[in-house]
């Protein structure tokens, strides 16, 4: 038989915690609420709705950048049920004019906090273990919801984006030290 | 980062996707050689496919590799075990880059991950979803000893010929020195 080492992807992404949810690496048990995520119209902002095999390779794609950029989103995990709630991280596809804090929830579990919670979480590890010097969050000028999280977080309205396509605003987050003080 | 064993062939070194592979698949993709794997795609479009196939292997637990050229160090393909959502089961699948074409590396890569597949992740059975138009392809399955069980679908592309490979006692022989060689 083989002698191979298959390491489990929990070793290799970082697992953060924050007062009520895991932020862990994506695995086969997500791709469900992943699937009824990009079914509903709320995925709009996210190139949605999508199909069942679209989600799977949404969720793939989201994963696997780990790989490419050594970084990547997170799964969002309910530590009270351990229910799939969302998804959260630094995300830089090639339509992005620079790394972005990205997230998104499930409809049902809007209103509270978890994308708050996780987006700081997101930002504190890109400054203090990535060492970003600045981050952005990319949001659709239409997502009011995404932007009052932006603003929640301290980010600013820096500018439109338009380019492949987006119809976007980039909300500048504070930087490393402001963020940090404020967190502490 | 150790999610993707590696794995080595004679010519190639099988191991996971990383972001210098990007530049070279893109290339490819950009042409109409890439049009039996859902081709022509844009850069943006690159990305997120081949992003998805790292992801595969926190999805499914396996994915394909990038391959390797040992020579040159270039990147030459993308081949493994692979089962998105949408097709009717897991296949081990390929895509050499047209600059490595010609030169055996799929058959090398194919049989390497048919091995991993059966002996690592313990399948009892593997097929090749293959475009009917994809004549190489074909000509490759075959020569692995695949035999075509007929037509099916893989979403979202459409139809497809499955080829099935042999089983694992065959695959195998007593001992695995066939596909070891």
């Amino acid at each position: 038989m083989s002698n191979i080492e298959m390491t489990q992807p929990m070793n290799i992404i970082p697992s953060l915690e924050t007062d009520r949810l895991i932020m862990r690496s994506f695995r086969s048990s997500d791709v469900e609420p992943m699937v009824s995520f990009f079914a509903s119209d709320e995925s709009r902002f996210y190139g949605g709705p999508l199909d069942r095999s679209q989600s799977w390779r949404r969720t793939a794609t989201y994963a696997g950048q780990w790989l490419l950029n050594g970084y990547g989103e997170w799964a969002l995990e309910s530590k009270e049920n351990g229910n799939f709630v969302g998804f959260c991280g630094p995300w830089y596809p090639p339509d992005l004019p620079e790394p972005e804090i990205a997230w998104a929830l499930l409809p049902e579990f809007y209103g509270h906090g978890y994308a708050t919670e996780a987006a700081q979480r997101a930002l504190q590890f890109v400054y203090q273990e990535l060492g970003w010097s600045t981050a952005m969050s990319l949001i659709e000028a239409e997502n009011e919801a995404s932007i009052r999280l932006a603003l929640r977080l301290g980010a600013k309205f820096e500018k439109n984006y338009t380019e492949h396509g987006w119809n976007a605003q980039i909300y500048r987050h504070l930087p490393p030290d402001e963020f940090c003080e404020r967190a502490a | 980062m150790t999610l993707v064993p590696t794995l080595e062939t004679d010519r190639l070194i099988l191991r996971g996707v990383k972001s210098s592979d990007f530049e070279p698949f893109a290339d490819f993709f950009a042409s109409k050689a890439s049009r039996f794997i859902g081709g022509p795609l844009d850069r943006v479009s690159v990305w997120r496919a081949l992003s998805g196939y790292a992801g595969s292997w926190f999805m499914r637990g396996y994915g394909e590799f990038a391959l390797e050229e040992k020579v040159s160090g270039k990147f030459a393909g993308l081949v493994g075990p692979w089962f998105p959502e949408g097709w009717p089961e897991p296949e081990i699948a390929w895509t050499i880059i047209p600059e490595f074409q010609g030169k055996g590396f799929a058959k090398e890569a194919a049989l390497r991950s048919l091995r991993f597949a059966y002996q690592d992740l313990g399948w009892k059975t593997a097929c090749s979803c293959i475009d009917a138009d994809n004549t190489p392809s074909i000509k490759l399955a075959e020569s692995l000893g695949a035999i075509c069980e007929g037509e099916t679908e893989i979403q979202p592309h459409g139809p497809a010929l499955l080829y099935r490979h042999r089983p694992p006692s065959d695959f195998l022989g007593n001992d695995g020195l066939e596909a070891a060689a």
